[in-house]
C-alpha cells in the first residue's frame, strides 16, 4: 500500500454535526491505519462513545488499551483529566476526589474557562510524545481522536492556544503553549471534517470549515462524506426509468434511488465548490445494521479514494 | 391503523420537539405546528436554523428573529386557524437577556465586553437550550398563541434540556463568588485542619499554575454577574414550572439507525425521570410503503440488466424496511402504550413549499376537511 496523505501526519481530530458517524470515520480511519501497519491509537472522548461496538475489544479506559496487536484504546475524560491534575499537585487522592464531588468545586473549575478541554489535550499531546522501546521510537505512529461535534469542536481545539493568552507566563501557559504548537502544526495534526450529503448538514460543516480556517488552531485536513447514496444506474438507465411509468413499483423503486442519488451528488457539488477540497465519499451501509462487513466495506472505500 | 399525534396537538399548550441530530426536528416542528394550524388553533413555532428550502416554505426567508405570519389561508384548514413562525438566535437572546437584567446600562456594557464572558457565553454547556427555553417563555407569557411549537438543539440527553436554567444558575451563581472570597468554605461539612491546609495548598498551586490576574477576572466576571443573578433566577423557576405543567409535551424525533434509537430510548427514560410528559415518537425517513408493494405481470417491459438492477434495490430497500419495523417495534415496546409511534416516510423531496409541509403535516395529524367541503377520502396511491 501506498503513502496515504492523510494518515500520514501523527494526529487526526475527527468533527462533525451530531449524527453524522463520526465514530464510524474514526473506526475506519483508524483500521486503514492498522492496515499500512502502522501503531494506532484511538481516543474517545465521551462516555457515550460508539467505538467499542464498531471495533471491539474491552470497554475503553483511562489507560491506553489493546484492541488489536498495534491498535490501541482510550477514553479521556475531562473529569478525570481534572482528577489527575489535582493528584499531580496534592499528591493525595482521597483528598482530590473529595474536592471533585463537591459541586462547589466543580463551579470553580468551569468558571476557570477550558480548564478540563485544555487538559485532555494535554493528554492527548502526552500521548502524541510518548516513546517506547530500547530504540525510543514514537509508541503511536497516528492518534485519532474521535472529537466532540461541531458547536463545541472549535472551542475544543482552540483551547490551548486562549489559555496560551489569557496566561502567558504560567507554568499552565508555558505547557499551552507547546500543545498548541503541536495542533497548528500541519505536517503532524489535521482535522478531518465529516459530512453527509445533507442541505443542513453541509450548512455546518461550511461553516465549520471556516471557523476552523480562521482560528487556525488546527489545520484543515481532508473532508469526508459519510453515508453517501450510490450511484446504481448508468446515464442510459436514469433515462429510461426518468421516463417510464412511475406506476409500476419497480420504476418507483429506480426513481427513489435516482432522486436520493441525486439529492446527493448536489450536496457533494456543494462542499466541492464551497471548500475546494476533494472530499471521500463513503457508502451508505446498504445493510440493516451498521456491522464490521460495513465497516470493511468502508475501510476499502477509503482506501480506493486514496489510491484513486 | 397508523397512530397520529392528534390529540397532543388539540390539548397541549406547549409541545417541545426534542431529539438527537440529523434526525429532521426542524422540520417536524414545523410540520406538527402547521398540522394543529390547519386543526384550528393560533400556533407559534419556534425554530432553530431551518433549511433554506423550509425557510422559504415558511416565509422566513430574510434573516431576522421577529415572528412572521405564515400564509396559511389557502390550505383550508378549519376557522381560527393561524400560524406564526420565529427563528431563534441564541446569541442575541443571551446578550438581550444580559442588557434586561443589568441594573444599569453601564454594568451591562461592562459583562457583555468582558472577555471571559464572551468566552463563557459561547461554550458554557447548555447555553444554547436555555436560551430556547428563554425565548420559549417570553412567548408562553405574552399569551397570545393556544399552542407554541419549540424545536430544541439536539441533545443526547433529556437532562441537559430540561436543567439547563439550573444549571446555568449554578454556574453563575453567588456560591462560585463565595468561594473565591473564602476558598475554604469549599469543604463545608468537612472543616477538619488538614483538609483546609490541602485545600490552600491547590488553590496556592493553581494560582501559580494559571497566573493569578485569572482568578481576579473570574471573581470580577462573577460579582458583575451577581447582580443579574435575581432576575435570572426567577426566569429560571418559572421556566421550569412551565416545562413541568401538565399542558406541556415533549414530542421525540428519531431516525430509524438502531443505535440513534437506543438513544432516542434512553432519552425516553430520562423525560419520565424528570417529570416531562412524552406526547408521541416520531420515527422519521422510513422507507415509503408504496415503494415495497408487489404485482404479478409486468405493466412496463425492463430490459433485464436494469432489472436485475432493479430488483437488486428493492432487496435493499426491504432490508431497511425490515429494520424500520424493528426499530419500531422496539420504540413501542421501550414506551408501553404510553405514547404513540407515528413513522414519517421519506420525503420524495426537500421541503420547499408550505404544500410540501401539508403532506407530512398529514402523516402527523390527520387534516381537518375543510368545514365548507364534502368530506371525502384521500386516495395515497393510484392503482391502474
Amino acid at each position: 500500500m501506498g503513502p496515504h496523505p492523510m494518515l500520514d501526519r501523527r494526529l487526526l481530530f475527527v468533527t462533525g454535526k451530531g449524527g453524522v458517524g463520526k465514530s464510524v470515520v474514526t473506526a475506519t480511519l483508524a483500521l486503514s491505519a492498522f492496515r499500512r501497519r502502522k501503531k494506532v491509537l484511538v481516543v474517545e472522548l465521551s462516555p457515550q462513545g460508539r467505538l467499542r461496538e464498531l471495533l471491539g475489544g474491552p470497554v475503553p479506559g483511562s489507560e491506553p488499551a489493546e484492541i488489536l496487536p498495534r491498535l490501541d484504546c482510550v477514553r479521556i475524560e475531562p473529569r478525570q483529566a481534572l482528577e489527575e491534575f489535582l493528584d499531580g499537585i496534592l499528591h493525595v487522592r482521597t483528598l482530590t476526589q473529595r474536592l471533585l464531588r463537591s459541586s462547589s468545586f466543580s463551579i470553580l473549575a468551569a468558571a476557570a474557562p477550558g480548564i478540563e478541554e485544555f487538559l485532555v489535550l494535554s493528554k492527548i499531546a502526552a500521548l502524541e510524545s510518548a516513546r517506547a522501546g530500547f530504540k525510543r521510537r514514537p509508541r503511536y505512529d497516528l492518534i485519532v481522536v474521535d472529537s466532540p461535534a461541531t458547536g463545541h469542536s472549535i472551542p475544543f481545539l482552540s483551547t490551548a492556544r486562549a489559555v496560551t493568552e489569557m496566561m502567558p507566563t504560567s507554568s499552565i501557559g508555558r505547557m499551552a503553549h507547546e500543545v498548541s504548537a503541536l495542533l497548528a502544526d500541519e505536517a503532524r495534526t489535521a482535522a478531518v471534517l465529516v459530512s453527509i450529503a445533507e442541505e443542513m448538514v453541509v450548512n455546518e460543516t461550511i461553516e465549520l470549515a471556516a471557523s476552523l480556517r480562521e482560528t487556525r488552531a488546527v489545520a484543515l485536513g481532508p473532508l469526508v462524506v459519510n453515508a453517501v447514496w450510490p450511484a446504481r444506474f448508468d446515464a442510459g438507465e436514469a433515462a429510461w426509468l426518468s421516463a417510464a411509468d412511475v406506476r409500476d413499483p419497480l420504476v418507483a423503486v429506480g426513481r427513489y434511488h435516482l432522486e436520493k442519488r441525486r439529492r446527493a451528488e448536489e450536496q457533494i457539488a456543494r462542499l466541492r465548490g464551497e471548500l475546494r477540497v476533494d472530499p471521500i465519499t463513503l457508502p451508505f451501509a446498504l445493510s440493516a445494521e451498521l456491522d464490521r462487513p460495513h465497516l470493511r466495506r468502508l475501510v476499502a472505500a477509503l482506501d480506493g479514494a486514496v489510491a484513486s | 391503523m397508523t397512530e397520529r399525534l392528534d390529540a397532543v396537538l388539540d390539548s397541549k399548550k406547549i409541545v417541545l420537539c426534542v431529539g438527537g441530530g440529523g434526525v429532521g426536528k426542524t422540520t417536524i416542528s414545523a410540520a406538527i405546528a402547521l398540522a394543529a394550524a390547519l386543526r384550528g388553533r393560533k400556533v407559534a413555532v419556534l425554530t432553530i436554523d431551518p433549511a433554506k428550502r423550509l425557510k422559504d416554505a415558511l416565509g422566513l426567508a430574510d434573516l431576522g428573529a421577529e415572528p412572521r405570519a405564515v400564509p396559511i389561508a389557502a390550505l383550508g384548514g378549519r376557522p381560527g386557524g393561524s400560524l406564526t413562525a420565529t427563528m431563534l438566535d441564541a446569541k442575541r437572546t443571551f446578550d438581550d437577556l444580559v442588557a434586561r437584567f443589568a441594573p444599569s446600562l453601564d454594568a451591562a456594557e461592562r459583562i457583555l465586553s468582558n472577555r471571559l464572558y464572551q468566552f463563557v457565553s459561547g461554550r458554557l454547556a447548555g447555553s444554547q437550550e436555555y436560551m430556547a427555553l428563554e425565548k420559549l417563555y417570553e412567548i408562553a407569557t405574552a399569551n397570545e398563541y393556544d399552542l407554541i411549537v419549540v424545536d430544541t438543539p439536539p441533545t443526547h440527553h433529556a437532562l441537559d434540556f430540561l436543567d439547563a436554567p439550573r444549571r446555568m444558575i449554578d454556574l453563575l451563581s453567588s456560591r462560585a463568588i463565595s468561594i473565591l472570597r473564602s476558598p475554604s468554605s469549599i469543604l463545608f461539612g468537612a472543616g477538619s485542619r488538614i483538609a483546609q491546609a490541602a485545600l490552600d495548598a491547590i488553590l496556592r498551586a493553581l494560582e501559580r499554575m494559571t497566573g493569578l490576574s485569572l482568578l481576579a477576572e473570574v471573581a470580577d466576571f462573577l460579582s458583575s454577574f451577581e447582580s443579574l443573578l435575581g432576575g435570572f433566577r426567577d426566569r429560571a423557576d418559572a421556566v421550569r414550572r412551565i416545562l413541568r405543567d401538565p399542558s406541556t409535551a415533549a414530542v421525540m424525533v428519531t431516525s430509524a439507525e438502531p443505535l440513534t434509537v437506543g438513544e432516542a430510548v434512553a432519552f425516553y427514560r430520562e423525560l419520565e425521570g424528570a417529570g416531562l410528559a412524552l406526547g408521541g415518537v416520531v420515527l422519521n425517513r422510513t422507507v415509503p410503503p408504496s415503494l415495497l408493494e408487489r404485482r404479478h405481470g409486468r405493466a412496463t417491459a425492463i430490459a433485464p440488466p436494469l432489472l436485475k438492477k432493479l430488483r437488486e434495490a428493492r432487496r435493499e430497500l426491504d432490508l431497511l424496511a425490515d429494520r424500520d419495523r424493528r426499530m419500531d417495534a422496539e420504540l413501542r415496546a421501550a414506551l408501553g402504550g404510553s405514547a404513540p409511534v407515528v413513522a414519517v416516510p421519506a420525503l420524495a423531496r426537500d421541503v420547499r413549499t408550505l404544500e410540501d409541509l401539508r403532506s407530512l403535516a398529514a402523516r402527523l395529524a390527520a387534516p381537518p376537511p375543510p368545514s365548507n367541503v364534502r368530506a371525502f377520502p384521500v386516495r395515497e396511491s393510484v392503482r391502474p
